[in-house]
């Protein structure tokens, strides 16, 4: 007999498992089935933790998308290498854990440029779900910072500036730029170790541990999950009622159908629009809510922008510390420059660095790597450009499946010669910032997109002729869909995307299962 | 010693050039010996003595060193066998060089030629010394060329009143 459920969540990434567990915590008896396509990546193993720190091996990296699984077709690469994880917890297994909220123009990107599209809902109305994503990512953030209305103080204290960021600070200020904490996601256990993207002790929030305490919770009787079990496509009973999902058992090779009232799909940014466009029947000959032929356009995602210089003294003997950021800046990331695209400045926390055991591992003795650390040292300075999600900026599938019985993938993305001078323009201001800290710069440069801020794939519209969902981000044209991912993002904004897909995680459980 | 008592090529005798694959050395069901951990623990210590950089009676020195050692030789893959083999490399150079030369050379001027480790002291350079260093300055050994914390350490919460990292201090005339 097949199973019935109330819901059935494809993806098990920290939009799935936040709303599981919200829903959950209004009623625990709800019956939730959880699919997730990837495996199982141990937590806090301290043999991994020895290997990614020894020999740099990163547990998850199995998990990354292989050449020949996707292509870049645009006349500007996509990267795909290293851009999520298809596993148990999602792409937060390895994040870094930068939470920052958008800002209030970003809702209405259309209505203020022209270009992108507009939030169904303002920046307003997901403020107190901001608040509640905050204090589940136990981010630590500056009260003091002002870039975003805020109606309550961040659960934690920010982590300070280190002295290397000392030098930029006094350049930032000196060109009007307000330095700011990087607000990150750390709970209070953390022991400052600076290898988050595999914690020893579980201190940064990783969409796992949610996972496991939704399934430790004993009160959780009806909550499910299956790994290795990718949804292959949602079913349909009538053109606006989902019946369920169709999902591959990778460990016996069967395909099994399960039933639900409502059907979430949280699989990412590329997922997403995928399910639906493999969920064809003769109610959606396109893949369901594709009528206007909208899923996996407007696809965007952050480019870095990168100012590097060379300073031929170190007297500070500077080399790296932590291994995430503690300097940022939003001077650049305001109203007066969303029209042509704004950026989020930000220290690279890797320089000034010198690695030590990697010169000892040479046979370099104390006296030369004395000498070594007293210069020349390199610092840069970086930033995400913002860019708009465009029609003709697209993914598609692409013949044959991977090794998680996901279908291959193309994106095709072209940049437009604004785009461009846009980056040139900000990256001469960074340039400034560089050589007044008294550099040189020998590196400046634009990169391609990053595939690990994907939005815009299935976005939020007010009519099917505009985007996928709805406000509530149910497909149009169903009644018992939903989506919950960066993909429903009509805007990228300048700044990392999780804190926002975190809030409307906590919004969309409000929005089924408040009392 | 001087430069003339090592030739040009790598360090050692037969049983240090011994061939080897370069893969990591299958274990075949030994278990470290107490003598072969108080010889890894020797080497350790020479490497800090070699960069002077640690202080090894530190209790939080030696419990990281014995927690990487233990994960190496409890779980897959199976550093026991490569251990047992830097044992027996610098046994033999110490009977070649001598106690005071032997690790130096080791460590400084071994004469490995670069790429896949293809002998037994390539193996042990590659498995065992270089590792081994990772340890020593994730460890603590970063201190003594002046930072405070360094990806790997394990600095302690950073509620306590001291800063875990080197920490911004703004001048007088900033606000
Ligand atoms: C290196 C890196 C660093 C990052 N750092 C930051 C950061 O500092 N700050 C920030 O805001 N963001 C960061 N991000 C982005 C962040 O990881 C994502 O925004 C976030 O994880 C997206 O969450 P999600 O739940 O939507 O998707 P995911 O976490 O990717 O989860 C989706 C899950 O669905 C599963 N799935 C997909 N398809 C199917 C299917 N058909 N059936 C079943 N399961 C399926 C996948 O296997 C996956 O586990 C980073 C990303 C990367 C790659
Ligand atoms: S700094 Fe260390 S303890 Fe804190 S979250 Fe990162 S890895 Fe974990």
């Amino acid at each position: 007999m097949i199973k019935e459920y109330e819901y059935i969540f494809v993806g098990s990434g920290v939009a799935g498992s936040t709303a599981a567990k919200r829903i959950l915590h209004y009623n625990h008896n709800t019956s939730i089935l959880m699919l997730e396509a990837g495996p199982e990546v141990k937590a806090k193993d301290r043999r991994y933790w020895w290997d990614y720190l020894v020999l740099n091996r990163q547990p998850y990296a199995f998990t990354y998308d292989q050449p020949g699984e996707t292509q870049s077709i645009g006349d500007t690469g996509w990267v795909f290498d290293g851009s999520r994880v298809t596993g148990y917890g999602g792409s937060t297994v390895h994040w870094g854990g930068w939470c920052l909220r958008y800002k209030p123009e970003d809702f209405e990107l259309f209505s203020r440029t022209g270009e992108g599209g507009d939030w169904l809902f303002s920046y307003d109305d997901l403020e107190p779900y901001y608040v509640q994503a905050e204090d589940h990512l136990s981010v630590c953030g500056d009260d003091n910072e002002n870039w975003s209305p805020r109606s309550q103080p961040y659960p934690r204290p920010p982590f300070e500036w280190t002295a290397a960021d000392g030098e930029m600070i006094e350049a930032f200020e000196k060109h009007g730029i307000k330095p700011g904490k990087m607000p990150v996601a750390r709970y209070r256990k953390c022991m400052t170790t600076g290898t988050c993207k595999y914690c020893p002790v579980g201190a940064r929030f990783s969409g796992q541990y949610i996972v496991d305490e939704l399934r430790a919770d004993s009160r959780n009787v009806n909550f499910e999950i299956r790994s290795e079990s990718p949804a292959t496509q949602v079913l349909v009973g009538s053109k606006r009622r989902i019946t369920g999902v169709e999902y591959l058992d990778l460990k016996t090779g069967e395909k099994v159908v399960a039933r639900a009232n409502k059907v979430i799909v949280c699989s990412g940014a590329y997922e997403s629009p995928k399910l639906l466009m493999l969920s064809r029947n003769r109610h959606w000959e396109n893949g369901i809510g594709n009528e206007h032929d909208l899923l996996g356009r407007y696809v965007v995602s952050h480019s870095m922008l990168k100012v590097r210089g060379e300073s031929l003294r170190n007297d500070e003997r500077w080399f790296q510390e932590y291994d995430f950021p503690t300097l940022m800046s939003r001077s650049y990331d305001t109203p007066e420059y969303q029209k042509d695209g704004k950026i989020f400045l930000f220290k690279n926390r890797a320089l000034p660095n010198i690695d030590l055991a990697a010169l000892m591992i040479d046979g370099k003795s104390r006296k030369e790597i004395d000498v070594i650390l007293g210069g020349p040292r390199e610092t840069e300075l970086q930033a995400f450009l913002e860019e708009k999600g465009r029609h003709g900026n697209r993914l598609t599938l692409a013949p044959g499946k991977n090794r998680f019985g996901l279908p291959k993938m193309k994106i095709e993305f072209n940049r437009l010669p604004k785009a461009i001078d846009n980056a040139n323009k900000h990256l001469d201001m960074m340039e400034g910032v560089i050589k007044s800290m008294g550099y040189t710069v020998n590196r400046k440069e634009l990169q391609d997109p990053g595939g690990h801020h994907t939005s815009g794939t299935c976005r939020m519209g007010a009519t099917p002729e505009l985007g996928i969902t709805d406000g509530d981000l149910r497909v149009h044209g169903t009644d018992n869909l939903y989506i919950c991912s960066n993909a429903v993002f009509p805007s990228g904004s300048a700044v990392n995307p999780t804190l926002t897909l975190t809030a409307i995680a906590f919004r969309l459980a409000d929005h089924l299962a408040a009392p | 010693m001087t430069d003339q008592d090592v030739s040009n090529g790598p360090i050692g005798g037969d049983f240090c050039h011994a061939p080897l694959d370069p893969r990591l050395l299958p274990r075949e069901g030994q278990n470290l010996t107490q003598h072969e951990r108080d010889e890894l623990w020797r080497l350790f210590v020479e490497i800090g003595r070699c960069w002077n950089n640690v202080i090894h009676d530190s209790a939080n020195l030696k419990s990281s060193w014995l927690e990487f050692v233990e994960a190496k030789t409890a779980q897959d893959p199976n550093y026991t066998a490569e251990y047992s083999n830097a044992v027996s490399v610098v046994q033999e150079l110490i009977e070649i060089y001598g106690e005071s030369n032997a690790y130096t050379l080791l460590f400084l001027r071994n004469g490995i030629p670069e790429g896949p480790p293809m002998t037994r002291l390539a193996h042990a350079k590659r498995y065992v010394v270089d590792e081994f260093i990772r340890v020593n300055i994730i460890a603590s050994g970063h201190k003594s060329f002046g930072g405070r914390n360094y990806k790997g350490y394990l600095g302690g919460s950073r509620y306590n009143r001291l800063p875990r990292v080197r920490a911004y201090e703004p001048s007088e005339t900033q606000s």
